[in-house]
């Protein structure tokens, strides 16, 4: 178990993360998400002990990782740009842990291989790593950081610098040989998408605090506030009269906004029955194959996203329509 | 063709053809002059500079001597080197900007300028040494002398300039790999010499070789601080030359020169055998690591003050004893009161003001000229390969394997009389065969650097601008330009520090009408007027002052680098 | 425009092969001019460099060019000052050490700018009149001259003599060599320190060591003068520059002192140091410094009178008398204060026949440099 307590930490006289308490399980996949500048690397870093806390105490499976030098701490690292070093090839690269942990000699070729066929690298062993393609390079960086056998990995936005496509297909990777190794993950990314795909639970990061602390069900259905929801998934803000006529329907304070997610939304020339609904005109109309995204407006401007399956309806643009959607599926969240 | 596409051509020729007409005049016709009056004085071909030369016991040890010098001001030198990156650049060491700074200090005084500051407090008469006597009474007071006075000198003075570009590529370094070596459990130091080092391997090899045929010609250390038993290749050939041996002269530098090419064909095949990229698209900047250890950190930062102790305090004691009385620096005792006395006495005799300005005036002439050669030949050269860059690029770098001498001979003794090739002058006498001279002596070290910025820019950068219309003389101003004016500033000031206290070449070049202070600098050393210390001291310290204003209006060029 | 600049490139690496050719052809073997690397060499005229104020002209009408050791920043002015209010015409010098003064006139053979070479030494200028560097002249002053300080084909004559000596601090050696060839005693082991071959000064005590051993019939040095000279080096001891000897002279590292008569004597006195000579008495090397027109000068007259006007025993007396140093010339001799003429006759002349030695010399110290010393 990795427990943060109280973390605070300063760069001169900013504070890029403010009193922060995670703790996070054994063997989970546990993602900090969040826009950049948010801390999270930052908070990943100082797990690392490449970054010193001002206050608050970091320990992992009981031990007080505090005064710890980032080579006594045993964590696997993987970078964001890998950090293969330049001048060794890969099994060298790979090498580099087991060497420093003085691991003996005659190991070392075998625990390699493991490794490399685990992360399915061997052919690329003998080569230099500037032969190597984005994606190779990302499998060595990860090769490289498991072969010593940490209790914990930590990854630092691993797929940012691979194009979509690979991306996803990497992912899964990743969190198959996290699951087949059953090692303590953190993991940090931006891509919310990503974050979901991959993780047990998220943390979500922003200005520095941690928002909320989630499996990514909770966070996208139940987000704790407004910047949450805004961050996970898309999401409407209803406005202007829609607010108004949902203020007097529901419990809220007044510091409460409504939010609901495009695929609760529909969009109907008749208003539904057992719906809030509101008289609309179409701003625009996408056939996307699967599903149709209608943006609609509300007579006083408010702007709506629709996602609708299946639907087979074609609208005009300013074709007059209704907005229609469920009472219990509007969010009620405070701004943060 | 268009107009103006001719007229580029035509200027492009032009420049060419100025450009090869010198390096023709100034390097090769000087060289083929000189081996031919060695090996033909009689008219014909005589072996017997080398059955001499073979026969002589001093020969074989100022071999010997020249070659255990290099090796080891390569591992000294190396060894500091290393040492002032890790405190400058990895390590946080308090006080680490004036470290660099004391470390740094090389760079504003060189040559005769830089030993004669040495010697004026490590030698049996100085200062250091008449302190440390006391404390260390067993202490050999002639320690800076022969062998280890060289290596000492060698050892600091080189230094600086060893690690000037070696810096910058480590300032280049992602930080990422050095932290994923620590996560990795290398500690700093491992993740210094097994990461960080080997990528900059490729500057410290192309340092190395500067290094190593610096201390191959090292001139002014071994002759002032050698000693009836110390003495190096390069001052045999300048004796051998003042006695008008030239046959035997020319052969010794050959066997200088043949060592450096070879020196040059080794570094050069290790330096393709090491050869790789960065592989990291994004860099982190380097951060500054703290010592953990409380005992190694006092050490280290022990360490660092001593070394940086050893390189201010020529200069403090030279500026200190510059403004004593003249008894005082005479007799090497601590000036009692201090003045300016010396200095007015130096400026306000237009005799002794003079060397200043023609010595200002020569170096940058000189740097002028380097610039307006090596930049177009260097582009001209990664543009065009083939066999007439080839050439171009060998003659460069001739002047780089000779000694400087040599070449200055062949200059005299081509353009003693008229010339064809210049136009039927005679130059000798006049005043530009010295700022000729020096412009060829720096032709190869500016080359080498310059290149290197060259190498950095993109292509499709060039391409780029060319295909939005610009032409070869815009593309080069926009593109071209400005990523190679920071090192052509950097090199050019470096030349020019170098360059004002020159004296190999103005000893044999100098006239009436252009007297560098080098030979100013050089020429009191016996004199029966015990001022003559004083001036000299007050020569180094301008000379300082000179280096250090060039150093910093050209700071923010090096910086961009 | 690659291959125009290819085409440019060989085309004048032809041509500048073909005029490099045609040069060496011309060139006749003697003028190679080189480097002396002479750094602390002319002890006796060693100093800071003067660069004359204006001398863009060199040659100009009512200019007299003189390249001479002397002038440097003490000396130079007194003595441009006198030759002006005496002669009525300007002088410029150029001053330098000896041998680069003499590589300059050699590389100035075809196009001379000086008219007058003043103060080198009887080999140099023996070298200078062989290689046809100098016109003759005869100067008023000739006569009444000692036969030593006349060069016997006309070329040049010595207007003052520096006899190079044997100095000691008196307080540290109690028991002084009798003469040069007793240095190499071990008594003196370690005492003295060999100045280096480019230097004037020893290149002179060098040659009065060996010059005993010069054999008539081979036209050398006998093997027993160049083992001499091979332990005179042995014992020497290993003086790293020649900036701190005389503090090592006045602390008694190296209380023996081999140099000229007036450096050593300056130097001392500087130092505040006691010292004393050694007064061979087979005689002590004396170097002569000679002066002549320059060939090929075209302010012929005006040379001539300059070198009249300065090598009278009046003007001699004067400079002396100024400066310390000892005149050649009998005359002026008799006009100098007393300490002077002490000075002048504390010395006997070893007989040495500096016009044999001019012409081996350069080989003599090549061997000096490559067989003898350690």
């Amino acid at each position: 178990m990795i427990e943060l307590k109280d973390i605070v930490i300063k760069y001169g006289d900013f504070t890029a993360v403010h009193d922060l308490n995670i703790q996070i399980q054994e063997g989970e996949f546990f993602t900090f998400l969040g826009p950049s500048g948010c801390g999270k690397t930052t908070t990943l870093r100082a797990i690392a002990g490449f970054e010193k806390p001002a206050s608050g105490t970091i320990t992992a499976f009981g031990r007080d990782l505090s005064g710890l030098l980032p080579e006594e701490r045993g964590l696997g690292f993987v970078f964001q740009n890998y950090a293969l070093f330049p001048s060794m090839n890969v099994y060298e690269n790979i090498a580099f842990g087991l060497k420093a942990h003085k691991v003996p000699k005659k190991e070392i070729p075998e625990r390699v291989q493991r490794i490399a066929e685990k992360t399915g690298i061997t052919e690329h062993l003998k080569k230099k790593v500037n032969e190597l393609s984005g994606g190779q390079q990302q499998r060595i960086a990860i090769a490289r950081a498991l072969v010593v056998e940490p209790k914990i990995l930590l990854m630092d936005e691993p797929l940012s610098n691979l194009d979509a496509k690979l991306r996803v297909s990497t992912r899964e990777e990743i969190r198959r040989l996290q699951r087949s190794l059953g090692i303590t993950t953190i993991y940090v990314t931006h891509d919310q998408e990503e974050a979901m795909a991959i993780s047990d639970r998220i943390a979500v990061f922003n200005v520095g605090r941690l928002e909320q602390i989630g499996t990514p069900k909770e966070i996208y259905n139940r987000p704790a506030n407004a910047a949450v929801a805004r961050f996970i998934g898309d999401i409407n803000v209803l406005a202007g009269s829609m607010d108004q006529a949902l203020r007097e329907k529901l419990t809220c304070t007044p510091e409460d906004s409504f939010f609901i997610r495009p695929h609760k939304v529909t969009i109907s020339k008749e208003a539904v029955s057992g719906a809030v609904s509101f008289p609309a005109v179409i701003d625009s109309f996408e056939f996307l194959g699967a599903y149709t995204k209608i943006i609609a407006r509300t007579q006083d401007g408010a702007q709506v996203t629709s996602l609708m399956f299946g639907s087979e309806t074609d609208y005009e643009t300013g074709e007059a329509v209704s907005i229609s959607f469920r009472p219990e599926d509007v969010l009620v969240l405070k701004e943060a | 063709m268009s107009v103006k596409k001719k007229l580029s051509i035509v200027r492009s020729v032009l420049m060419f053809a100025i450009i090869a007409w010198f390096l023709v005049t100034f390097i090769i016709v000087p060289v083929i002059s000189v081996f031919r009056t060695t090996f033909f004085t009689n008219g014909s071909f005589s072996f017997e500079a080398i059955q001499k030369l073979a026969a002589s016991d001093r020969v074989r040890r100022s071999l010997s001597n020249t070659y255990k010098m290099a090796f080891w001001t390569l591992i000294t030198v190396t060894i500091n080197g290393m040492f002032q990156i890790l405190v400058t650049e990895y390590f946080d060491i308090k006080g680490s900007k004036l470290l660099e700074l004391a470390f740094m200090t090389p760079l504003i005084y060189g040559g005769i300028s830089l030993v004669t500051g040495y010697n004026y407090i490590y030698s049996a008469n100085g200062y250091i040494t008449k302190l440390l006597l006391k404390v260390f009474p067993s202490l050999n007071p002639n320690w800076f002398t022969g062998f280890t006075g060289v290596l000492f000198v060698h050892s600091f003075a080189m230094t600086t300039h060893h690690i000037l570009f070696v810096k910058t590529a480590f300032r280049d370094i992602d930080y990422s790999t050095i932290e994923a070596a620590k996560s990795l459990g290398a500690s700093s130091m491992k993740a210094f010499f097994k990461v960080a080092l080997p990528v900059v391997k490729p500057a410290i090899f192309s340092a190395t070789i500067l290094l190593v045929l610096g201390a191959l010609n090292s001139f002014a250390a071994p002759s002032m601080l050698g000693g009836k038993n110390f003495y190096m290749i390069n001052s045999m050939i300048l004796t051998l030359n003042g006695l008008r041996s030239y046959d035997l002269s020319a052969l010794l530098s050959l066997i200088l020169a043949v060592s450096c090419i070879i020196l040059l064909l080794v570094m050069n095949w290790l330096e393709k055998k090491n050869a790789y990229l960065s592989v990291s698209k994004v860099t982190t900047r380097l951060r500054k690591t703290k010592i953990r250890n409380p005992a190694l950190n006092i050490l280290i930062h022990a360490l660092a003050y001593v070394l940086a102790l050893i390189y201010l305090l020529p200069v403090i004691f030279i500026v200190l004893f510059s403004l004593g009385d003249v008894q005082s620096i005479v007799t090497n005792t601590f000036p009692k009161s201090f003045s300016l006395g010396n200095y007015i006495r130096v400026f306000s005799t237009s005799a002794t003001l003079k060397p200043f300005l023609n010595s200002v005036k020569l170096s940058l002439l000189a740097v002028l000229m380097v610039m307006l050669i090596t930049i177009p030949s260097t582009l001209a050269i990664k543009k065009h390969p083939g066999m007439a860059t080839k050439i171009l690029e060998m003659t460069l770098l001739i002047p780089w394997i000779l000694p400087a001498t040599m070449l200055v001979v062949g200059m005299i003794t081509t353009y003693s009389e008229p010339n064809v090739l210049v136009f039927g002058q005679i130059l000798l006498g006049g005043f530009w065969l010295l700022p000729i001279a020096y412009t060829v002596s720096k032709i190869p070290s500016s080359m080498r650097l310059v290149r290197a910025s060259l190498y950095a820019i993109n292509d499709s950068h060039e391409e780029a601008a060319h295909s939005l219309g610009g032409g070869a003389f815009y593309t080069f101003r926009r593109v071209v330009w400005p990523v190679i004016l920071p090192t052509a500033i950097s090199v050019g000031a470096i030349s020019f520090n170098g360059l004002l206290s020159e004296y190999t070449i103005s000893a044999l070049l100098y006239n009436v009408n252009n007297i560098p202070l080098g030979i100013v600098l050089r020429s009191p050393e016996m004199s029966t007027d015990p001022n003559t210390e004083a001036n000299s001291l007050v020569y180094i310290v301008v000379l300082m002052i000179i280096s250090a204003i060039t150093l910093l209006a050209t700071q923010k060029y090096r910086n961009k680098e | 425009m690659k291959r125009l600049i290819a085409m440019l490139l060989a085309l004048v690496l032809v041509l500048g092969l073909a005029a490099c050719g045609s040069t060496a052809q011309k060139e006749d073997p003697a003028p190679t001019t080189s480097t002396t690397e002479t750094p602390a060499a002319e002890t006796e005229t060693e100093a800071a460099p003067e660069a004359p104020a204006e001398a863009e002209t060199p040659a100009s009408k009512g200019t007299l060019t003189i390249y001479s050791p002397q002038a440097d920043a003490d000396r130079g002015p007194w003595i441009e000052e006198q030759a002006e209010a005496a002669l009525g015409f300007d002088v410029e010098f150029l001053c330098a050490t000896g041998g680069d003064l003499a590589e300059r006139l050699r590389a100035e053979k075809n196009n001379p700018q000086a008219d007058v070479i003043m103060g080198l030494v009887q080999t140099a200028m023996y070298q200078l009149e062989d290689e046809g560097l100098l016109a003759q002249y005869t100067p008023s002053w000739a006569e009444g001259l000692p036969e030593a300080y006349k060069d016997p084909n006309g070329y040049f004559y010595s207007f003052w003599q520096t006899p190079i000596i044997i100095g000691y601090n008196p307080d540290y050696v109690t028991n002084p060599p009798a003469s040069w060839l007793d240095l190499i005693k071990d008594e003196y082991a370690g005492l003295y320190a060999i100045g280096k071959t480019s230097s004037q000064t020893t290149r002179s005590y060098i040659i009065g060591m060996l010059w005993p051993y010069y054999d008539e019939a081979t036209g050398d040095i006998s093997e027993e003068g160049w083992d001499l000279l091979r332990t005179f080096y042995a014992n020497a001891y290993s003086l790293p520059t020649d900036s701190d000897s005389w503090q090592l002279f006045k602390d008694g590292t190296v209380p023996m002192s081999l140099n000229w008569f007036g450096g050593a004597k300056n130097k001392a006195a500087a130092y505040e140091a006691p010292i004393a000579y050694v007064t061979p008495a087979e005689g002590t090397p004396v170097v002569a410094e000679g002066i002549a027109m320059v060939a090929g000068t075209d302010q012929e007259e005006m040379a001539q009178a300059f070198i009249d006007w300065w090598g009278s025993p009046e003007n001699m007396a004067a400079y002396a008398n100024e400066f310390g140093q000892a005149p050649a010339h009998p005359d002026a001799i008799a006009l100098c204060d007393e300490s002077v003429r002490a000075d002048a006759e504390m010395f006997t002349a070893q007989l040495i026949d500096w016009q044999v030695c001019s012409r081996k010399m350069d080989d003599w110290f090549v061997k000096v440099e490559l067989e003898i010393m350690p």
